[in-house]
């Protein structure tokens, strides 16, 4: 278990990385760190894995305060972003070597040095110099010679930024099956989201040092507490409300709007809408139990499974709306420049203070 | 909470005790002679090393010394002459090796790198020695500037490789096409070479002539070997006036030449970042 | 390829008047001066005092007597501890520069790099008045040597012997010519060592020390073997010079403490005896090229791998 307390960091240059940062990582699960590139992900991973030293509050591992142990008396090991992986030496005795520092026996070293080999599919390549592997074997030496040493936790670096799209997802559901196998804490940074939902047990979303939401991945995507989460998780329309004096919700052009919030609300607020739930209508007019609102269609663009296009609102907003290739087929005159009705449930629709 | 001073991250070896120490030693340790140097060049005493007040009779005594302002003047002579004839050659010589294919052309290129290889006390020698048997005497002639000349070719001998590479990294980077260009619009090879070559090669030049100068001026141990007792250049003047009568008026005379060269050096970068931008 | 030289139709005058200059020039003057120098290695000299070109391997024998051969190795030996010094103090220095924070890694570049555009006669004359016997280490020494004596008094005990300070002879022996070269190499030692450190990616010493080695073991096992490149021209840079130093034992060394360029230029001067001093020269200069040539392979070897 590891646990972050009030943790802030300012680097000698004066720049806050960290801005008292608090989460808890619970034993045996896989955590996503999400954010964009920039709001201290790796700075965090580093502080876990003890490159940098908190200014203010502690870090604990298993309930010890290793605030300023080094990063050598740290039971928790790191799979880096360039992978790190000794060029001077070969696959095996990459692996063996956080275990040959250990002064561990050479036939103990030998069994775990097997196992994890096993663990990650590299048999057969022990002997090879690591100019001979490709990324993706490289990244299974990494992540094999940081679990040789059984950490409390594996800490990886956005792992899977340096592999071409076709073996990121296949990396992916290999690094989920290694840890359920392993059992190990694993420490996900990625600033991709769609890799932080599917991956992950509980995700954190950061931004400039901050955590702004901790959840299990659905919770996080359909519970967004703020809208840059909103926007982040996924992509989102935002629009501007206000709450009348009978506390229920107005948008500027919406129809058929009876949705009524309880008064802790502010006045201006925003709604979020995700585009998968925006339905169109063309030539017609839909059901009055939906919300709907009138607009022309200003982009269309045809993506395989869906297709996505964006309305231009009679208020001027855009509305984003994302068609499955289903709902696709059943309108019949999609075109640019057509008049349409766009149409969703209240359920669909989150309140977000701004 | 309050802020408390927190210990040294692990991976900053700036902040480890011996990298540290070994630092400050070495600098301590390379300025320390120079400054030494300079400050005794101040010294109101007949003695180098033994403090007796302040003083600018070495400067004076420097300047109307009638040998060292002679060798001042001949370093000056032969290190300007010695960069222009370099610079001549080592053009013609990165030229030669970029726009022609001939027989030997690996040779002569690999063969231009021998003069970093070949120790200096060896060049010294061999020219001692070529000048004497071919020249039948170490001066041309006894009346300046032509008591130079020799000097000037030794000079000339191990500074133009070093421009010829300099300009090689360059040239090599010119587009072939721009010269055939020049071809095509009716250049002769002269008007491309100065038309269209040389304007390209202007930030190399001025780093080369640079390079050309200060060797030319530094060298000590291939003009040892090649000056005559009526052509002196400052090192080798300062080197025989160490040897027969150290006084603070060295230290001066050396103060002098240590102030040439780093101002060179720091008008030398100046200029290359001035050429660089536009 | 970005400069493939066309094969291209030229007319003959412009080949000759940009090859017949410097080609001339380094064919008179590099290598018949060189040639000339290796056939008179093999020369001896007749009763007119003149070098005739007998082609006798005499001067090579010669310059094998242990008194030239004590000298040759003596040579080989004390530019190899300087190049260790230098090593040693090296890599320090660049450690501490290339972690050092980015606003001052050019300054302690510069700092470093300051005193070796200074003339190389100058420096060496610099080390001199340092080492004598009125010196400033002297000087230095004699302070703490005066504080010690007072404290002496004081104390009632007797430590140092003598009454009065004895200046230190540093000069004119084979450690003052070791300190020279070491100080005229240590800039060339540092930046090659300094230009791999900063290219090194640090993620692999950090993922040393993640693994749990310590900062002895990171930097042997890890940091050592990436540089390897740089310190080896750093070797390289510092130890080829040293073998041909003629300035550093002339002046630093004196006659008891000389190395093969100081005899070299002997048979040029006093000695006059021309067809030695080219054999030795020669000699020289096949050491210089064989250590040369086992850089380039050792780069050679290593780059393949
Ligand atoms: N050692 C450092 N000194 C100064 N600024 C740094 C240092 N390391 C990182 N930063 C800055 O801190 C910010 C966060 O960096 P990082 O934690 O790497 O972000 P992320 O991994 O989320 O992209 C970046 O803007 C980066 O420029
Ligand atoms: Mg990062």
């Amino acid at each position: 278990m590891i646990e972050i307390k009030n943790v802030s960091k300012t680097f000698p240059n004066g720049f806050q990385v960290l801005k008292n940062v608090s989460l808890r990582i619970e034993k045996g699960e896989f955590f996503a760190l999400l954010g964009p590139s920039g709001c201290g992900k790796t700075s965090l991973l580093r502080m876990i894995a003890g490159f940098i030293y908190p200014d203010e509050g502690q870090v604990l591992i298993d309930g010890k305060d290793v605030s300023e142990v080094a990063p050598y008396q740290r039971a928790v090991n790191m799979v880096f972003q360039s992978y790190a992986v000794f060029p001077h030496m070969s696959v095996y005795d990459n692996i063996a070597y956080g275990l040959v520092v250990d002064k561990i026996s050479k036939k103990e070293i030998a069994n775990r040095v097997t196992e994890v080999v096993q663990l990650v599919q590299l048999e057969g390549l022990e002997k090879s110099m690591p100019s001979q592997l490709s990324g993706g074997q490289k990244q299974r030496v990494a992540v094999a010679r940081a679990l040789a040493k059984k950490p409390k936790a594996l800490l990886l670096d956005e792992p899977l930024s340096a592999l071409d799209a076709k073996l990121r997802e296949g990396m992916r559901n290999e690094l989920v099956k290694i840890q359920k196998k392993s059992a190990v804490t694993f420490v996900f940074v990625t600033h991709d989201q769609s890799e932080a939902l599917s991956i992950s047990d509980r995700l954190a979303v950061m931004r400039d040092g901050d955590i702004l939401q901790v959840g299990r991945p659905y919770g996080v995507y359909e519970k967004p507490e703020t809208s840059f989460v909103a926007d982040f998780i996924g992509s989102t329309n935002l629009l501007p409300a206000r709450l009348d004096d009978n506390n229920l919700v107005q948008i500027d052009g919406v129809k058929g709007m009876a949705w009524k919030l309880d008064h802790k609300w502010p006045r201006d607020m925003y709604i979020t809408l995700r585009p998968e739930k925006v339905r169109l209508m063309v030539d017609a007019v839909p059901d009055k139990s939906h919300i709907m609102a009138q607009g022309v269609i200003s982009v269309l663009v045809y993506l395989g499974e869906k297709t996505m296009v964006e309305v231009k609102l009679a208020s001027g907003k855009i509305m984003k709306c994302s068609l499955s290739e289903y709902e696709r087929k059943t309108i019949s005159s999609l075109k640019m420049g057509k008049r349409v009705w766009c149409f969703w449930d209240e359920k669909d629709m989150m309140p977000l203070a701004k | 909470m309050s802020k408390k001073k927190r210990q040294n991250e692990p991976l900053n070896y700036s902040k480890h005790i011996l990298p540290r120490l070994m630092f400050w030693f070495a600098v301590i340790m390379l300025f320390f002679p120079i400054i030494s140097i300079v400050i005794y060049s101040f010294n109101d005493s007949k003695r180098i090393t033994i403090w007796r007040g302040f003083t600018f009779n070495n400067y004076t005594k420097a300047f109307f010394d009638l040998g060292l302002r002679e060798a001042f003047i001949n370093s000056l002579t032969i290190a300007a002459a010695s960069t222009v004839i370099s610079l001549v050659l080592g053009i013609m010589s990165a030229y030669l090796l970029w726009r022609f294919r001939f027989w030997g052309r690996t040779f002569y290129g690999s063969m231009l790198s021998l003069p970093i290889v070949v120790p200096e006390i060896c060049m010294g020698v061999s020219l001692l020695l070529f000048f004497n048997k071919v020249f039948g005497g170490i001066s041309l002639g006894s009346s300046w500037p032509a008591n130079l000349i020799l000097i000037i070719i030794a000079h000339v001998t191990f500074c133009f490789p070093f421009v010829s590479m300099v300009i090689s990294a360059r040239i090599n980077l010119y587009s072939f096409d721009q010269l055939e260009a020049a071809f095509d619009l009716g250049a002769n090879e002269v008007r491309a070479f100065f038309d269209v070559v040389l304007p390209f090669l202007k930030p190399a030049l001025i780093a080369s002539a640079m390079l050309a100068f200060t060797l030319s001026l530094d060298d000590f141990v291939i003009t040892f070997f090649t000056s005559g007792p009526d052509s002196v250049t400052f090192p080798v003047k300062v080197y025989s006036m160490l040897r027969f009568s150290v006084t603070p008026v060295v230290n001066a005379a050396s103060t002098i030449l240590i102030v040439i060269t780093v101002l060179l050096t720091l008008g030398g970068m100046a200029v290359q970042k001035k050429v660089l931008i536009d | 390829m970005k400069n493939m030289k066309k094969e291209k139709v030229y007319k003959k005058p412009a080949f000759w008047f940009f090859s017949i200059p410097p080609v001339g020039w380094y064919g008179v003057f590099m290598l018949m001066p060189l040639i000339m120098l290796w056939a008179f290695s093999f020369g001896s000299t007749n009763e007119q005092f003149q070098v005739v070109l007998t082609w006798t391997t005499k001067n090579y024998l010669t310059a094998f007597q242990p008194i030239y051969l004590k000298i040759l190795l003596k040579t080989i030996l004390f530019s190899a501890l300087a190049t260790a010094i230098c090593l040693v103090i090296g890599f320090f220095v660049a450690l501490y520069i290339s972690f050092s924070s980015p606003q001052w890694k050019p300054f302690w570049l510069i700092l470093v790099i300051l005193p070796f555009w200074t003339n190389l006669l100058i420096r060496v004359f610099g080390v001199s008045t340092m080492l004598s016997n009125s010196g400033m280490i002297n000087k230095l020494l004699e302070f703490f040597w005066n504080k010690i004596k007072i404290l002496e008094e004081v104390l009632g005990w007797q430590i140092l012997s003598g009454d009065y300070f004895e200046p230190y002879d540093m000069l004119y022996n084979y450690g003052a010519v070791v300190a020279g070269m070491v100080y005229v190499s240590l800039p060339f030692m540092i930046l090659p060592i300094y230009s791999s450190l900063d290219k090194l990616d640090i993620s692999y010493l950090e993922a040393s020390l993640d693994l749990g080695a310590s900062h002895t073991r990171t930097i042997f096992k890890i940091m050592i073997p990436m540089i390897m490149p740089g310190i080896g021209f750093g070797i390289f840079l510092t130890f080829i010079p040293s073998l041909s130093t003629f300035l550093i034992p002339d002046m630093l060394g004196g006659p008891n403490a000389q190395m093969i360029a100081n005899v070299i230029q002997r048979q040029f001067g006093a000695g006059s005896n021309w067809p030695l001093g080219a054999a030795l020269s020669f000699i020289l200069m096949y050491i210089t090229f064989a250590f040369f040539f086992g850089h380039m392979l050792y780069g050679a070897r290593r780059d393949k791998r």
